[in-house]
């Protein structure tokens, strides 16, 4: 159906009405085949001016047809224009949907989101207690590509790259692109121009909006939005929501200034001035949907619980949408879009009082961090590490936090005479912002709660060097962040280092002054003669109480820990310094007499070399002496290891649980007991949660604790506990061997849980059994199949096992116990070991 | 007033309970009388909402049962009560208090149904959404036949937006898990053998319609309904003392008003939304809300068999308006009939003032809806600081 000649050359003519008429009928794709197959914009552009000249001409009839002469005729031949109208609507309708689709190709967001750069979001989150391997190394990443608008990148990749800062605070904004090209936005416009004006305002809105819309879907599928309910994300564990966090970040900047803004501006161009916010009608219609599903994810995130840990994440989230917060207020200007606005700013402002909430619960949650059990050799407690680790992390977000922490901390004051809260006096730390001041105060409590845990050593040197490591270990923290050092200021600083000073000044007046007081000259001479009236035998005894005192000191605070090289190494040439010309200048006058004497080296055990070189055993956290520190030496050595390593918050929360649990049940018992409880079971449970740290519900524990085992008259409280978090050790490594062994626990415990009974009895040993073709029957083959596993176990492990020899031994079973202890801990601790175990067993 | 008669029976029960927990800490007479005064006003305000209105000159006065703007008063009645909860709970009480069980689990419980009653006012909000694209399929209908004289044309494009709108109202929730509002019909059948590039396009974008749902693909208003009232437990003698029987209550009325919402207006997935929400008849305080569950479950009854998209009563009208009305456009030849268009010029009128009550009523009630979600999130905030600093010895989490 070719046009006639004649109006193809018609471009600037008007076409009369008839023929106008006549090419509309001819494109009603309700009537013929031709209409139906093609589209008039996808072909000729002589095409598409001439059906839209039609339609001009009919719709200028339609007006002019009013004051035509007879009634009747006007009715039908309003009929039959209204009719042609009508189908021309449904025409343009038709091809403007069709132009749309043809130009809906989602936006190439891949790149932005999996360039190279991206890459480095991938190492996992903070570990407190791995110090300053910070996550700033994420934010230096992201500042890359900052700053330089003209690097040769298209305008997508350039928004995204300069849009961010550190910590996610950002500057830049919207960066439109041209959703479809610009000569489909005038077709798109001229037709939307007819029909609005032919009333069909509506249509449009709704054709326009409903390809846009899927458009938009796509986009988001390809930023991997994902649409999740408020309860699914509740449900997520945190760690998994700090990875979409990073990512709904990332994706969010994107929407706002590149999808939502660009959506704006090709409303604009299309509908611009054809009739009043149209465009921005368009826009709310594509929009709305998107983004209210786009900030459902940040609205769930800043009314989950709070809890220390999420700090990070929520400031990260907190600053990205303040950065967005100027965009999203321009691209959702328009009256009918400020219920966007509106639910953005809520957001903030909950993810605001989230931090505010956090940063209280973590002061409170410091103050009353209740373990009471000493870390063992006066080392840093694990709180401390974490304490600091925490502040010097949050510092990092210091210019958000100074501006969201308004509110002084809630102190008690110095006369309140409240006991569980300490004082802090404000007046001197005037000009302090407010977050300077909590942190100031996080550390008053830190200290307050570590003075309240020194309390419970009971030498009291050893508290004393507690206080200084502790009080140490925070000034160093403080020195080494210099975010933290600029808030804390050298005020408060120098007062820290006045307090470890002091506690190391009173460590050594309290271990010291006794040592030294047997080297003074009184009560040595005789009364009444001069030169050589010397007491012989008050002389000897008075060696031999220095010796006894300096052995006794030396062999217990070789144990002791300074884990700082050069403050252990100040406190051993202090020690020196009174100690050796002391004993040098009372070994010169005193020496002679003893040398005259019978077997002198009774007396005089010690050369002033010998003092100086022991001096240098102190602080080393050596198990040097006595079985004790035999077993000390293996366990908390490599659990210093392991703290050094990888500590997380619920690992503190169920090993104080256990701790304390553990030691409730031993008080009961004997002294060994304790001795064994203290040094083994707490040190080895510490160790062995974080293998199951992730997989640790605390109900289980709840549950593990009920089931309470009464076997040889003891009381062992934990025993199901025990079993509980082996069980998950086991499940966690699935180390064949593991199981095994699970099944030679579950002969010693015989837990009274008849389903774990069953578990441990039937399928661990019959896996044994198939395994090994023996029985585990006798103590022989649990020996053999002992020593041939042991060799399949990681270092880490045999602490484990070292528990289930102490747990053996609760148990009365002696023999067990000895099994056991040749097996495991022979091969790894060393004979000297088991010697000293036996030893004390013996004892 | 309903709650009237029934007040005597619920004020034996209390009676009872005095008896029980006379032993109780000193406060209780006080508390007694709380939650006597909660439970009645709890029973009014719901008696209110069932009472018909003073003005019946008028079948569709705007204010019948299940209206929008009945709907308003409902989710206000929700908003009041919560308030009056969050009093009683919080106001002046030492949070050891509530952080002892049993009421440390119930309030816990009851958090979590909040949070599942957040999702289902985002998923509400969605459905209104699609109830405005009715609306405005509507008002194409209305603009077109509103002309004088109605000419083929007119009824051409009224016949299009007709029929967008039966089908966007006839929601099939089980298979098609959003209504199908927004797609107009092409206006012909198929496209042609030059399009096979469209082609593609066009299935692409058959798939996206559920971008107007917020909530995730699986999830179910009905699922989620069932979740919230699972384990609203009856208290027992021993627990119904101080705020046990408040969070109970509470519970039930946001149970209540959620359920209603959901029939009400469109959501995703709702078959079996009646199985799973059952009040207890012996409380006095539930009177009202039974006999209004009972009223929408036979509504509900009723339009599950036609799959409806929802029991709003305007919906219920339009749908019904759309269908005589296509009637009226297939059988329409022009010049057509006075008396024809006489009756057509009436549904239209009505179809009108539809949609001009929707066009005044759906914006205020999402703003309350969204209301309702700002209010639970704020209450929750408290209770679960509250519950927090209850814990004396909170270990780092």
């Amino acid at each position: 159906m070719e046009p006639p000649e004649n109006y193809s050359t018609a471009t600037s003519f008007s076409v009369p009405f008839e023929d106008a008429h006549e090419i509309i009928l001819r494109w009603d794709s309700t009537a013929s085949e031709e209409a139906r197959e093609r589209m008039i914009f996808d072909g000729d552009r002589q095409e598409v001016d001439l059906y839209l000249q039609a339609v001009d001409e009919i719709q200028k009839s339609m007006s002019s047809t009013s004051i035509s002469s007879d009634h009747h005729d006007q009715d039908s031949n309003d009929n039959r224009v209204n009719s042609a109208i009508q189908i021309a609507m449904a025409r343009l309708e038709d091809e403007f949907r069709n132009i749309l689709i043809n130009h809906t190709s989602p936006v190439e967001v891949d790149s932005l989101i999996i360039s190279g750069r991206a890459s480095s979001y991938s190492s996992s989150s903070w570990n407190l207690f791995t110090s300053s391997a910070r996550s700033s190394a994420e934010f230096d990443q992201e500042e890359f590509g900052g700053g330089d608008h003209d690097d040769g990148l298209d305008p997508i990749q350039r928004a995204d790259s300069t849009n961010s800062s550190s910590s996610y605070r950002s500057t830049s904004s919207i960066r439109e692109i041209d959703l479809i090209p610009q000569e489909a936005v005038a077709d798109l416009q001229s037709i939307a121009k007819r029909m609005i004006s032919a009333g069909c305002l509506r249509e449009c809105i709704q054709v326009y909006g409903s390809v846009r819309k899927s458009a938009m879907d796509a986009s988001f599928r390809r930023l991997g939005i994902e649409k999740l309910s408020i309860g699914d994300i509740q449900r997520l564990e945190w760690e998994t929501l700090e990875t979409r966090i990073r990512r709904w970040i990332r994706a969010a900047k994107v929407c706002v200034r590149i999808l939502f803004a660009s959506e704006k501006k090709l409303c604009e161009e299309i509908f611009y001035g054809i009739g009043t916010s149209i465009d921005d009608a368009c826009f709310m219609e594509t929009v709305r949907g998107p983004a209210i599903q786009l900030f459902n994810f940040a609205e769930a995130i800043s009314i989950s619980r709070r809890s220390p840990e999420k700090m990070f994440k929520i400031l990260d989230l907190h600053d990205a949408l303040m950065g967005m917060l100027p965009d999203i207020d321009v691209v959702f200007e328009s009256k009918s879009s400020d219920s966007i606005r509106v639910q953005a700013a809520e957001i903030l402002s909950r993810l605001t009082e989230a931090v505010r909430g956090i940063l209280s619960e973590f002061e409170s949650a410091v103050l009353r961090e209740p373990s009471r059990v000493a870390v063992p050799g006066g080392t840093i407690h694990p709180l401390t590490r974490y304490v600091m680790n925490y502040i010097s992390l949050i510092s990092d977000y210091k210019q958000t936090l100074i501006e969201l922490i308004m509110s002084k901390p809630s102190t008690g004051s110095r006369y309140s005479g409240d006991p569980t809260t300490p004082d802090m006096e404000f007046a001197e730390l005037e000009g302090k912002t407010p977050f300077a001041l909590h942190l100031i105060w996080i550390i008053v409590i830190l200290q307050f709660n570590l003075e309240g845990k020194s309390k419970h050593y009971k030498d009291a040197s050893l508290a004393h060097l507690f206080m200084m490591n502790n009080v140490h270990y925070i000034v160093q923290k403080v020195k080494g962040s210099p975010e933290l050092r600029e808030m804390i200021g050298d005020d408060y600083l120098r007062k820290l280092t006045g307090k470890f000073r002091q506690a190391a000044t009173s460590y050594q007046r309290a271990t010291w002054v006794s040592v030294l007081y047997c080297l003074r000259d009184e009560g040595l001479h005789i009364s009444g003669s001069f030169s050589s009236g010397v007491s012989k035998s008050a002389l000897r005894e008075r060696f031999k109480t220095f010796n006894a005192m300096f052995e006794e000191v030396h062999r217990t605070q070789a144990t002791w820990l300074i884990p700082d090289s050069q403050l252990r190494e100040e406190l051993r040439i202090s020690i020196s310094e009174k100690l050796i010309p002391a004993y040098r200048s009372f070994l010169g006058r005193f020496r002679s007499h003893i040398e005259s004497g019978k077997h002198p080296e009774n007396y005089i055990k010690y050369s002033v070399e010998d003092l100086e070189s022991a001096v240098l055993d102190f602080f080393e956290g050596y198990p040097c002496l006595g079985d004790a520190m035999l077993l000390n030496k293996g366990l908390p050595c490599a659990l210093q290891l392991f703290c050094a390593s990888s500590v997380n918050l619920p690992w503190i929360r169920t090993s104080r649980v256990l701790w304390e649990d553990k030691l409730d049940g031993a008080a009961s018992t004997s002294p060994l007991q304790q001795v064994l409880c203290h040094l083994m079971i707490v040190p080895l449970i510490r160790f062995c949660l974080p293998l199951i740290s992730i997989k640790l519900v605390p109900n289980r524990f709840q549950a593990g604790f009920k089931v309470a085992l009464t076997i040889c008259g003891f009381k062992f409280r934990l025993g199901g506990a025990c079993y509980e978090f082996l069980l998950d050790i086991a499940n966690s490594l699935h180390v064949g061997v593991w199981t095994q062994m699970l099944s030679l626990e579950g002969v010693v415990f015989l837990p009274a849980d008849p389903e774990v009974h069953r578990f441990t009895l039937s399928s661990l040993q019959m896996r044994y059994a198939t395994q090994t073709g023996l029985y585990p029957s006798g103590k022989r083959v649990l020996a053999s199949f002992s020593s041939r596993v042991l060799y399949g176990i990681t270092g880490q492990l045999i602490l484990k096992l070292a528990e289930m020899v102490e747990t053996s031994y609760h148990l009365g079973l002696e023999l067990f116990f000895e099994i056991w202890l040749e097996t495991f801990l022979g091969a790894f601790l060393g004979v000297l070991l088991i010697d000293g175990i036996r030893k004390r067993l013996g004892s | 007033m309903p709650a009237t008669e029934n007040q005597p029976s619920f004020l034996g029960r209390i009676s009872i309970r005095r008896n029980q927990i006379i032993a109780m800490d000193g406060n209780h007479e006080q508390e007694l009388e709380d939650l006597e005064l909660f439970q009645r006003h709890i029973g009014d305000r719901f008696a209110e909402l069932t009472s018909p209105p003073d003005n019946q000159d008028s079948p569709f006065s705007g204010e019948s049962f299940l209206s929008i703007s009945w709907l308003r008063k409902l989710v206000d009645v929700l908003l009041c009560c919560e308030a009056e909860f969050k009093a009683a709970l919080i106001m002046g009480r030492d949070p050891s208090q509530i952080s002892k069980p049993p009421l440390d689990r119930l309030l816990s419980d009851y958090m979590e149904r909040a949070v599942k009653a957040l999702d289902i006012c985002n998923a509400v909000t969605g459905g209104v959404d699609s109830i405005r694209e009715c609306q405005k399929l509507a008002e194409i209908v209305v603009s077109a036949l509103e002309q004088k004289p109605i000419g083929d044309g007119q009824v051409k494009r009224a016949k299009k937006a007709l029929s967008a709108l039966m089908s966007a109202s006839a929601i099939d929730d089980k298979e098609n898990n959003h209504p199908r509002y927004a797609e107009r019909t092409w206006s012909f059948g198929r496209r042609g053998n030059n399009s096979g590039g469209n082609h593609k396009d066009r299935t692409n974008h058959g798939s996206f319609r559920s971008l107007s749902m917020v909530v995730a693909k699986n999830w179910s208003a009905a699922k989620q309904i069932q979740a919230m009232s699972s384990n609203l437990a009856v208290p027992r003698g021993g627990e119904s003392t101080g705020l046990v029987q408040p969070v109970y209550i509470m519970s039930n009325v946001m149970v209540f008003v959620m359920w209603a919402l959901v029939a009400a207006i469109p959501c995703q997935e709702r078959s079996g939304l009646l199985t799973h929400f059952q009040i207890p008849k012996q409380f006095g305080w539930a009177h009202a809300i039974i006999g209004m569950q009972e009223k929408i479950g036979e509504e509900w009854k009723r339009k599950e068999k036609k799959g409806s998209a929802g029991l709003l009563e305007e919906v219920q009208r339009m749908e019904k308006l759309g269908q005589s009305l296509i009637e009226f456009a297939d059988g329409f030849q022009f010049p057509a009939e006075d008396e024809k268009l006489e009756e057509a010029a009436a549904q239209v009128a009505e179809l009108a003032e539809i949609c001009q009550r929707m066009e005044e009523g759906l914006l205020p009630l999402q703003q309350q809806i969204r209301e309702v979600f700002h209010r639970i999130v704020r209450s929750r905030r408290e209770v679960l600081d509250l519950l927090d600093h209850g814990k004396v010895s909170q270990p780092i989490i």
